[in-house]
Order: C-alpha cells, then sequence, then structure tokens
C-alpha cells in the first residue's frame, strides 16, 4: 500500500469510524479513537474560546453538544485552530434543536467578529494626503477600505450589544428591547445605531461615500454622517480609498 | 450643491482632519501597546495530545432527533422573551 | 544544525504565563511559541514583539502538515513568513506529521506513514517551506499512538533521508521518542544513532501520561525521571545542544516551570563540562 492511500484510509476512519481499513498493526488498531477524540477536542476547545458568549448564554454540556453537531456538519478547513468557526452562526440558525434560542445565531455573528477582530492583521492607515486635494463635490465619490479588525455586526430583531454586555458585568438584557447594531473595533465593541452601521457596512461593501450615506438616510432620514466618518478617519481605520 | 451634498462635503472635511491628525502617531487599531498584554486571548494551537483524548473516544454521529441537552446558562436571565419564542 | 539558538535551556510559552513573562522578565535563556497562536495582528502579535524585544525566541509549528499529500495551505505559509519577518527568530520548527486531506483538515499531529510516496511529499513540501522563509527549518519527530504495516524504514532513517534531501535540522523530542518506545517497543537510543547527529539544532524534553492501556503525550505533566536519563544519554551522543522543556496542558505556575527548565539547564550544564576539551 502507498503513503497515499494509507492517508486515505486513515482519514475515512477519523470521519466514518472505518477503522479496519488502515493498515496499521491489529493491536494498535483501537488506539485510533484517540486521534479522533484528540481532532474533536481541539477543535472543540477552540470552539469554546471563539465563541465565549455563546457557551455562557447555553452552558458548557449544551455547548459541547452544539459545537461536536457543527463539528460534524463543517469539515475543519484549516491548520489553524483559530480560524474554525466560520459557519457555526449559519449552523446555529438551522439547528432544530437551537430553535427555542432564536437570538443565538445573531449571538454567534458578534463572538465570531469579536473573534476575527482580535487576530485580525495589522494594517497602516493610508496616506490621506491626496484626498485633501479635492474639491468637496468629489468627497461623495471616495470609496474606503476599512482595516480587518473593524466590522459592524447588524441583528434585526435582538439586542445583541447588551446581550454582550451581560457578559462583561452589565445588566441582564431585555430580549423584546428589539433589534441592535454592533461595531467590532479590535478588542472594542461600540453600540451603533442602525443607519451608521448601515453607513460603514455600504462602505465595506466598496460603495461610494454618497452611496453608503443615501442608504443611511433609509433608515433615518435626519442621520448624520459627520461623527461615522470621523470615528473611522480618526482611529486610523481608513487602509486605503480610491475615486469613483 | 444641494442640502444632502453639504452635508455630505462637510462631514467628510472633519473626518479627513481627525484622520491627517492622526497621521503623526501610530493607529490604536493596530495593538502595539502595553495595554495589549493582558488582553491576548488563549492560544488555541498546541502540539500535546490533548488529554481529552483519553475519554474522547470515537463519537458517533449526533442526530439532532435525539437531542437531549438543555440549556443551562446565562439564557435564563434574560428578561422579556414571550412564550412564542420560548420552548 | 547550528541555529540562532543558545547553547541552554529554554522554556514553552504559553498564554497563561505571557503577562506575567513580561512584568517580571524572569532569568530564561530563550521562549519557543507556536507559531500559529501569533499569526495575524492584534494582541497576539504585539506580546510576542514584546517577549522578542527581551529574549531569543523559536517559532514551532503544529498547523501546516508538511506530511500531508497534495500542496501546502498558501495562506498558512504566508502567514508564518509574515510572522518569521515580524519577530526574526532564532529558529523555526515543525512536526513531521500530516493534517489534511482531500481539502480537509484533521487539527491535530498524525503520524505519517512510512510508504511509497511519503518522502517525495515531505521533499517537496519542506523545500517550499525554506524557499519561502529563505531559512532552513527543524522537523521534529513525533509520539505515534498507531504503528503502520510493512513500512519501509524507522522514522529517524525518514527524518535522515529528508536532512539529506531538503537541508532541513531535527527538533529531536526525546519524550516523544520514550512515548513510543512504551507504545511499540521501539528502542529510542537505537533510533537516535540512526539520526545524522550533526542535523540536530535542538531537543525537546515534555511530560506524557499514563491513559488506559496508552501512553499519551500530553505535555501535561512534569518530565520524568526516564526522560531525564535518555535527555543525558541524548546529549552524550549528540553534544551539547539548546533543550527546550514544554507543557501544554495542566500548565503550572511559572515558577514551577523555570525550577524545571533550571534542572534541563543543569543536565546541559554536566553535558558542557564533560565536552570541554583538556587543555
Amino acid at each position: 500500500m502507498s503513503y497515499l492511500d494509507a492517508i486515505a484510509r486513515f482519514a475515512d476512519a477519523l470521519n466514518d469510524g472505518a477503522d479496519e481499513a488502515v493498515p496499521v498493526s491489529a493491536v494498535t488498531r483501537s488506539n485510533l479513537g484517540y486521534y479522533r477524540g484528540n481532532v474533536a477536542a481541539n477543535r472543540g476547545s477552540a470552539l469554546q474560546a471563539g465563541f465565549p458568549t455563546v457557551m455562557a448564554l447555553v452552558g458548557v454540556s449544551y455547548f459541547d453538544a452544539l459545537a461536536l453537531a457543527y463539528q460534524q456538519a463543517q469539515p475543519s478547513v484549516s491548520g489553524n485552530l483559530h480560524d474554525d468557526g466560520v459557519a457555526l452562526a449559519d449552523f446555529i440558525a438551522g439547528f432544530a434543536p437551537a430553535q427555542s434560542l432564536p437570538y443565538l445565531a445573531d449571538v454567534a455573528r458578534l463572538d465570531w467578529a469579536v473573534h476575527r477582530a482580535h487576530f485580525a492583521a495589522d494594517v497602516p492607515p493610508a496616506d490621506l494626503t491626496p484626498l485633501q486635494s479635492l474639491s468637496p463635490a468629489e468627497f461623495g465619490l471616495v470609496r474606503l477600505s476599512l482595516h480587518p479588525a473593524c466590522t459592524v455586526v447588524q441583528s434585526g430583531a435582538w439586542p445583541i450589544h447588551a446581550i454582550d454586555r451581560m457578559h462583561h458585568a452589565g445588566p441582564p438584557a431585555q430580549l423584546d428591547a428589539g433589534g441592535e447594531s454592533v461595531l467590532v473595533l479590535r478588542d472594542e465593541i461600540h453600540l451603533l445605531d442602525a443607519a451608521a452601521a448601515r453607513l460603514i457596512d455600504t462602505l465595506q461593501q466598496g460603495l461610494n461615500i454618497n452611496a453608503a450615506c443615501e442608504a443611511a438616510w433609509q433608515i433615518c432620514a435626519d442621520f448624520d454622517p459627520g461623527p461615522t466618518l470621523s470615528l473611522l478617519f480618526g482611529r486610523g481605520l481608513v487602509t486605503g480609498f480610491a475615486i469613483s | 450643491m444641494d442640502q444632502k451634498q453639504r452635508l455630505i462635503a462637510s462631514a467628510f472635511a472633519a473626518a479627513l482632519t481627525c484622520g491627517v491628525a492622526l497621521s503623526a502617531h501610530a493607529a490604536d487599531a493596530n495593538a502595539n501597546n502595553e495595554k495589549c498584554y493582558g488582553i491576548a486571548k488563549a492560544g488555541q494551537n498546541d502540539c500535546a495530545g490533548n488529554g481529552h483524548a483519553c475519554a474522547g473516544q470515537a463519537k458517533k454521529d449526533m442526530d439532532a432527533g435525539d437531542w437531549k441537552y438543555v440549556p443551562a446558562g446565562t439564557c435564563e436571565k434574560m428578561g422579556g422573551m414571550t412564550k412564542a419564542m420560548g420552548k | 544544525m547550528n541555529t540562532a539558538l543558545p547553547l541552554a535551556a529554554g522554556l514553552g510559552l504559553r498564554s497563561p504565563h505571557i503577562q506575567e513573562v513580561l512584568a517580571t522578565a524572569p532569568t530564561v535563556a530563550w521562549w519557543e511559541v507556536h507559531s500559529e497562536n501569533h499569526f495575524g495582528g492584534g494582541a497576539p502579535l504585539a506580546v510576542l514583539r514584546a517577549v522578542r524585544e527581551r529574549y531569543p525566541v523559536s517559532l514551532h509549528g503544529v498547523g501546516l502538515g508538511l506530511g500531508s499529500p497534495g500542496p501546502l495551505q498558501t495562506a498558512h505559509l504566508e502567514q508564518l513568513a509574515a510572522l518569521v519577518a515580524a519577530i526574526e527568530p532564532a529558529a523555526v520548527s515543525e512536526h513531521l506529521a500530516w493534517n489534511r486531506y482531500n481539502g480537509q483538515c484533521f487539527n491535530d499531529l498524525l503520524p505519517v506513514p512510512r510508504l511509497a510516496g511519503a518522502i517525495e511529499q515531505l521533499v517537496c513540501n519542506i523545500d517550499l517551506v525554506q524557499t519561502r522563509l529563505k531559512r532552513p527549518i527543524l522537523l521534529e519527530n513525533v509520539s505515534s499512538y498507531v504503528v503502520f504495516e510493512h513500512q519501509e524504514m524507522t522514522e529517524a532513517e525518514l527524518l535522515a533521508e529528508l536532512v539529506t534531501r531538503t537541508g532541513c535540522g531535527i527538533l529531536l523530542d526525546v519524550n516523544n521518542l520514550y512515548v513510543n518506545a512504551l507504545n511499540h517497543g521501539i528502542d529510542p537510543l537505537t533510533e537516535i544513532r540512526r539520526l545524522p547527529l550533526a542535523a540536530v539544532g535542538e531537543i525537546h524534553i515534555a511530560g506524557h501520561e499514563q491513559c488506559a492501556d496508552v501512553v499519551i503525550d500530553t505535555h501535561g505533566a512534569a518530565v520524568c525521571d526516564e526522560v531525564w536519563a535518555l535527555l543525558d544519554a541524548t546529549l552524550a551522543l549528540t553534544g551539547p545542544r539548546p533543550v527546550l522543556l514544554e507543557r501544554d496542558t495542566h500548565i503550572p505556575p511559572l515558577p514551577d516551570l523555570l525550577a524545571e527548565c533550571a534542572q534541563a539547564q543543569r543536565h546541559l550544564t554536566q553535558t558542557l563540562a564533560s565536552n570541554k576539551v583538556p587543555a
């Protein structure tokens, strides 16, 4: 048997428990289970660390069972365990036993955004000098690239900011308080109003300032884009720009 | 310029001033200072055979229909959830 | 193989101790971290930069899966290259293991079947990494809980071949050899004598745990007497080498690890003394 055949059969055994086909000695064959256990435990620990709020909400036993169901549905695709969990929020949204906790998927989206922002690359702010020579009429045509450690998470129905704060010494969240949007900024979390969230979200989709402001005004006609744009520029989150 | 364009122009000009002022300093999204030391998350990658492995032999596929777990965390503390949403 | 590591005992640095290390600057000759835990930027990179300002650092990867069939994950290698550029480590190492098949990743250090095709795949992957990083890497022998049938060579013989064909060095983990001795009856010193000893650039020691009928390399206990003895026997063969103490689970307070690291230094110092050529 070739090296490649042996690895293919080992992989099958890790996925499906088909231990008999793996070309290992009879006396060590039962040890394949240790590798299955190791992989599951390594992924399980990484998911616990990546989704602390989800885990706190449901407790460890429920979370570990959820994480195991997720592992079976979603193979790992990275050798870095910090990359595991990208699809957990969507998995929760479609997972029948979790339907009694309808806010859980949106909380998972926030946990994931916080996790990714923590590990996101360092990118220096753009040199803004060329923008200073634009005429005011041209400002609206600027498109911005934002820092990878900057993410907006929007929940239409659930108070995800209050739920997060509740797990950082805040008061119990009120589930009927309505949807909230959050700006994740490296290791910080800020409550955003819905129009500001739409502004940043639209910019991140690659549209220009005019289009982003129009999108925000559809949410709130009185919205002032000034503070949000000043936050993005003032915190060094503008890492590139183009004009269109 | 209509009113919207004037609003965009003044907002952008003010923001640009903030950004240019910042350029002299390191951006704080690029964490390079002491405040980070306490907040670095525990790394999950290690090269040890996990202690769980002893107990964690083969796990069979989980059927959602057999789900027997009950949420037992902070979800119970939250208020305002209607009966229709629960259970 | 010569690396820039000090010829002294170093210690594995894990998250629970990083803040204390930065605050108290304990006397440790060098630290080793797991590369993937510092991929990207933000606080994980910032703390490692701060450690690097005061100490030599070794980057020890766990996720490249050099023995996996097919091409390496480019993004993983690029993140490693960025980390190497930022930290300027004294050594870069990875494991003789696989972790990927058919697009799926198995996050563990899986033993490479020493069968037809293994050497070519490993040589290809090691060449790729060394070319990208512009430096040789050290390759570590692993603990194994299974024994493949009809293997063409021992792990040491495979390492020797890889050293010849890629110019990589060896990170000799004596605890892993000891675990394999307990589980599979190999003779550690016979294996060590099969290695090109000049290529050994670093030695690992750690603890393991018995669980049911197999010994698991948990890095969750103190180094046992037998592994200390094997370290002495190894150093007698290789001559003095940088020695690293690893601990990944049941992590004790930092002073306990510093004491165990000092013990490793004493073993190394004995070797250094006995290696001195009389005037």
